[in-house]
Formats: structure tokens, sequence, C-alpha cells
């Protein structure tokens, strides 16, 4: 204890440990403790019912010289390069519009958010039933007869439109927010100044929302390499395009939880670990480049 | 800002500990059974079961509770492990031996031993014997039900490939000769003389080893057993019950249907159905082998090596099991 602080210094100290402590412990209990689970995990084989037994790197020995695997690693990229850029750019330009003053903004607004609000499943039902290859609207409107989930060629795009469509709405809330915090006035002067509307949108707009895309794009890639639900709710174990379309964190619900190969599972996990933390640290790294937090 | 003692704050947590583990007992003196099937159209009929019991019962309650086939087996296996199992709950012979092998399944091999002391050999069939028996010979469940594979054809495809409909006639043999079906495996073992062959499964109802009601639990499963229960399972249609003498009361269910189906195929089939492949590493050789599968039906496998593959895999999945 610090014996240069008061006892009421103490007493507030001890009260700020205490109002803390949930969160910690929670943090401790639910995200470290299991992580560290995990990666020992990663290293046993399961022999059933919660008995591990060490084998060393024999699972990611198996991982790295297993093809599916590796398919899977592509899958989950690909899926990111479908979404993220697409998305955030939409969300952006949504974001803009909702900020320029258009008529029904709020229900506009509503509009745009609502799929956030809806339920994955039911959301990736709806979907499912719009893809459908035999009666599906999409089909019907484009006049083609695309098999849209299970050809292996559009699946990972079939489940990519869903991700934008539903997670749009919450970008473009959070751009919005930033989009509101820059001050009238840099626009006024700029038009003083007789700049354009793009060159307003480069010299103006994104600089300044730069910090708040910044954290959209840390969140939309992070949950893009971690997608699972929504292929687990479109494609059915006997999807003949489910190995050209499952992503790493599929493969460990199939390892793990169908297979019971929770060691093997626990592998990938670490294996996916890896991979959000180095996209990340490239990230953080080139946000130096162009976001700015001053003005 | 509102000021709080030690004592105030203690007896709040305390107060919210509580509220938390308080919920789960009833005061009915009555003991609560749980059901878990994976099947919701087999409700009815598990219900059906369970009011029987409960009407000769009435210090017993069973909850029948529905899941989706591959929710079912997460939960269990999670539930095993924290020895929180439901009370009562079906096994299927894909995973029997893993659940019964490690002994988180009771043992039942004596369960009738005061009604009969071959109660088992007497109205079970040997497939269903061994579809409920663990790799040490002794039961781990009481056998619910029976089926077997079916051919299913699509009338419109014959009539626009201009072939006639299979009949009951028909063998492996005719099917092969159809255009675009792959050569008959040549297995003759899995064949009868006839050029037939179809494989039949089971489930079973079975208890945890450790169960908290686990007497209970095994009284309701030894009812299940009997000639009144499978003939209530029948009637509602959930499936074919296993006791012999049973099965037609499976019929009744489509009574109600003006379209007739000739149920008697199945019926016959049970003379000459072999038992369903399955052993101890079926869990992990299982979505291995339906990948596989899906891979020649969508066309993107090559039957002949779809099939070596899934031998393979079964193999080394069974190698790799043996070898512990």
């Amino acid at each position: 204890m610090n014996n240069k602080l008061s006892a009421a210094a103490r007493r507030e100290e001890n009260w700020g440990w205490f109002m803390v402590a949930p969160t910690i412990i929670g943090l401790v209990v639910l995200n470290l403790w299991p992580f560290v689970q995990t990666l020992y995990a990663s290293f046993c084989e399961h022999e059933g019912f919660g008995h591990y037994k060490f084998i060393g790197l024999q699972n990611y020995v198996d991982m790295f010289t297993n093809a599916e695997f590796w398919k899977a690693t592509w899958n989950t990229i690909y899926f990111c390069i479908l979404t993220v850029p697409v998305g955030i750019a939409l969300a952006l330009l949504i974001a803009m519009l909702l900020n320029a003053n258009v008529r029904f903004k709020g229900g506009f607004r509503t509009i745009f958010f609502l799929p956030l609000v809806c339920a994955p499943a039911a959301v990736a039902m709806v979907w499912r039933w719009i893809f459908n290859g035999e009666y599906g609207i999409l089909n019907q409107i484009l006049g083609v007869k695309i098999q849209w989930i299970t050809d292996p060629k559009t699946a990972v795009l079939a489940v990519a439109i869903v991700s934008v469509w539903s997670s749009i709405g919450y970008d473009a809330v959070l751009l919005l927010a930033g989009l509101q915090n820059i001050p009238k006035s840099l626009y006024e002067a700029n038009s003083i100044d007789g700049a354009g509307k793009v060159q307003q949108f480069f010299s103006i707009t994104l600089p300044m929302v730069s910090p708040t895309l910044f954290s959209v794009l840390i969140m939309r890639l992070m949950a893009s390499m971690k997608i699972y639900d929504l292929i687990y709710m479109m494609a059915d174990e006997t999807n003949p395009a489910l190995t050209d379309m499952q992503s790493l964190m599929y493969l460990f619900y199939r390892s793990s939880f169908v297979a019971g190969d929770r060691g093997y599972g626990s592998a990938i996990v670490i294996w996916t670990v890896g991979l959000i933390l180095l996209v990340t640290l490239v990230q953080f790294q080139g946000q130096k480049k162009w976001v700015t937090y001053d003005i | 800002m509102i000021k709080l003692s030690r004592t105030k704050v203690a007896v709040l947590m305390l107060i919210l500990l509580l509220s938390l583990t308080g919920c789960g007992k009833t005061a009915d003196g009555k003991t609560h059974l749980t059901f878990q099937i994976w099947d919701v159209y087999q409700r009815p009929g598990m219900q059906a079961m369970c009011d029987a019991y409960t009407a000769q019962h009435p210090d017993v309650e069973i909850e029948v509770q529905a899941t989706s086939w591959s929710e079912y087996w997460t939960k269990l296996e999670a539930s095993a492990e924290s020895n929180t199992m439901p009370d009562i709950f079906w096994m299927h012979t894909n995973q029997l031996l893993y659940y019964a092998d490690f002994g988180m399944l009771a043992d039942v091999t004596d369960l009738y031993d005061d009604v009969e002391s071959d109660y088992y050999e007497k109205h079970f069939s040997e497939i269903s014997r061994r579809n409920a028996s663990g790799s040490d010979g002794h039961l781990y469940g009481v056998p619910k039900d029976k089926d077997n594979g079916l051919l299913v054809y699509n009338k419109e495809m014959f009539d626009a490939a201009g072939i006639s409909y299979p009949t009951e006639e028909w063998t492996w043999e005719d099917l092969a000769k159809l255009p675009k079906c792959a050569d008959p495996i040549e297995d003759s073992e899995s064949l009868d003389q006839d050029g037939r062959a179809t494989m039949s499964n089971g489930l079973c109802y079975s208890t945890s080893a450790r169960g908290k009601n686990r007497e209970a639990a095994l009284d309701v499963i030894k009812f299940f057993g009997t000639e009144e229960a499978q003939r209530i399972q029948g009637e509602n249609g959930a499936a074919i019950p296993a006791y012999i003498g049973c099965e037609e009361t499976w019929r009744a269910a489509f009574d109600s249907y003006n379209e007739k189906l000739d149920l008697d195929v199945i019926f016959d089939q049970f003379d000459y159905a072999v038992q369903a492949v399955y052993n101890s590493a079926s869990p992990k050789w299982k979505s291995q082998v339906i990948d596989e599968l899906t891979r020649i039906y969508s066309g993107n496998q090559d039957l002949m090596a779809g099939l070596e593959n899934m031998e393979r895999i079964v193999n080394t999945e069974t190698a790799k099991k043996l070898e512990k």
C-alpha cells in the first residue's frame, strides 16, 4: 500500500478498485482465462468429455498440412476483401447523405439502422429465401438462375452481401456522429475560398472523420475475420459449397463441436487470433499516414 | 453522494447472489425429470408416453425438451462434462460408444431382471440390442425404435427418360443398369440371396451414470421399454417401435391421410436388413464422410474415388481411435 496517501485518499482508492472489480473479474473469468485454456488446449488432444492429453505441436502440424484449413483461411481473407472496403465506403456514403439536408432524415436513419435490430438468425433465413435458386426473388428480378448459396463461385459473395447489408446501418450511425462533429465553419470558409464539393470531401470531410473511420475499420475487419453465425445459418451441413465458403471460425466450430476435436479447433482459434493481431498491428502502424487526430 | 456502509453493501451483494441461485427448486414435493430429444415431430409421441407414466406415478413430472440434431450433441457433451445431463435422453448409435466407453451412461443390462431375465433377448432384435450396447457388451440404453433405408424415386424423371418405374423385384443390379448409374459395388456379404440389401438403425433411451435422479429416470426408461409404452410410441407415429410385435402399431399414424403409402416394404425389409455401420470413431469420421458424399452428389467427385476416400477416412480415424 502507498503510504504517501492519506487515509481518505486510500479509502477512495479502495472504492475505485471495488467499482472496477466486476468488469475486471468478468474480463479475467470470461476472456483471459478461456484464452489461456484455449492456448493450452491447442497443444493437446481432446480424448473426450474434457480430458486432454498433451501432444505438443501436432495440431499445428496437422493444421498447416491440411488443404481444408488453407481454403478456410483464404475464404476468410476473401470475405474481408469483399465486405470491409465496400461496406465502409457504402456506410460513409449513407452517413454523408443522412448528414445532408434531406427530408424525412429521421425516417431514413431508422430504415438504415433497422437491420441491426433484427435477429441475425431471422436475417439469414430471409436472405436464404431471397437467394433461393429456384424460387428466390433475386433470381426473378435479375432473370438469371444462379444457385447463390450452393454454387462454390457465389457462396462467399452471397454471405458477404448479407453481412454488408446488416452491418451498414451501425457503421453509418458511428460515421454520422463523426461527421456531425465537423464544424460547419470549416465548410463555409472552404466554399468562400472557392472549393468544390469533391475537394471539400477530400480536404475536410475525410481528414476530419478519419479517427471514426479508423475505429469503424478496425471493428469491421475484426468482425469479418470472425465471421461464423451467418455461414452457420445460411449453409446447411449438406451444402455442396460448404468447404468453399467456410471461414476459419466455422471450421473451428466443425472441428471442435461436430467432430469433437477440440485441440485441433483450438489451434485454428489461435491461428485466427494471430491473424487478427497481425492485421490490427499493421493498421495501427498505417494509421499514422492517414488518420488526423487534431486539426 | 450516497454513503453506503460496508455492511449495507455486503447485505446488498448477498441479496443479489441469493436471487441468482434462488431459482430451480420447486416446493411441490414432486420429482421433476427432464427428457431431451432432437426431433420435434416425435414430441407428441414422447409426451404421450410420459403422460402414461405420470398417470401411474403422480409424484413424478417429466418435461420433454426438443432441440435440433446438431445442437443436441453439443449440449449433451457439455452437460456430460459438467455432470448436468438431462435425466432421460435419446442416444444414437453414432455417439453411444463414445459416451458409454467413457462411463457417462447408466448400465441398464439388469433393468428388467425382476420381470424376465431374458427380457431384451425376447422382445428386441439382435440389431436393436447391438445398437444399445457398449464396447463391453453391456446395454447402455433401452431400445426405442428401428428403421431401414428405402429407395425413393422421382416419377417425373422416370417418365421423362421413358424408363419404367422400379418394382419390388428390383435388386441393386437392376438399379445399376439405369443410365447414369454407377456400377454396383461388389460386396456380396451385404446382399442377400435375392440381391437385396438395406441397413437398419435404431435409437435407445439412456440416462446418466451419475445423475441426481438416476433411480427415478431408470424407472421411467424401464417403462419406455415395455410393450405399453412402445405401443403408444408407434400409434403416435413417432417411429417404428423396437419392441417385437409392436411394429405394426406405427401404421395407425397414416390412417388420417388419404394418400396411402406402401408401408409393407418397410416391414419386409427388416427380415434382411443389416446393422447400420458405426464404430467408436464414428463422431470423428461422420462429418468427413458426409462432406465426401456431398461432393459426389453435387458432381464434384467421381463415385469410386469418393468411396475410396470415405474408406480411407473411416480407416484412418478408426486406427487413431484404436491406438489409444
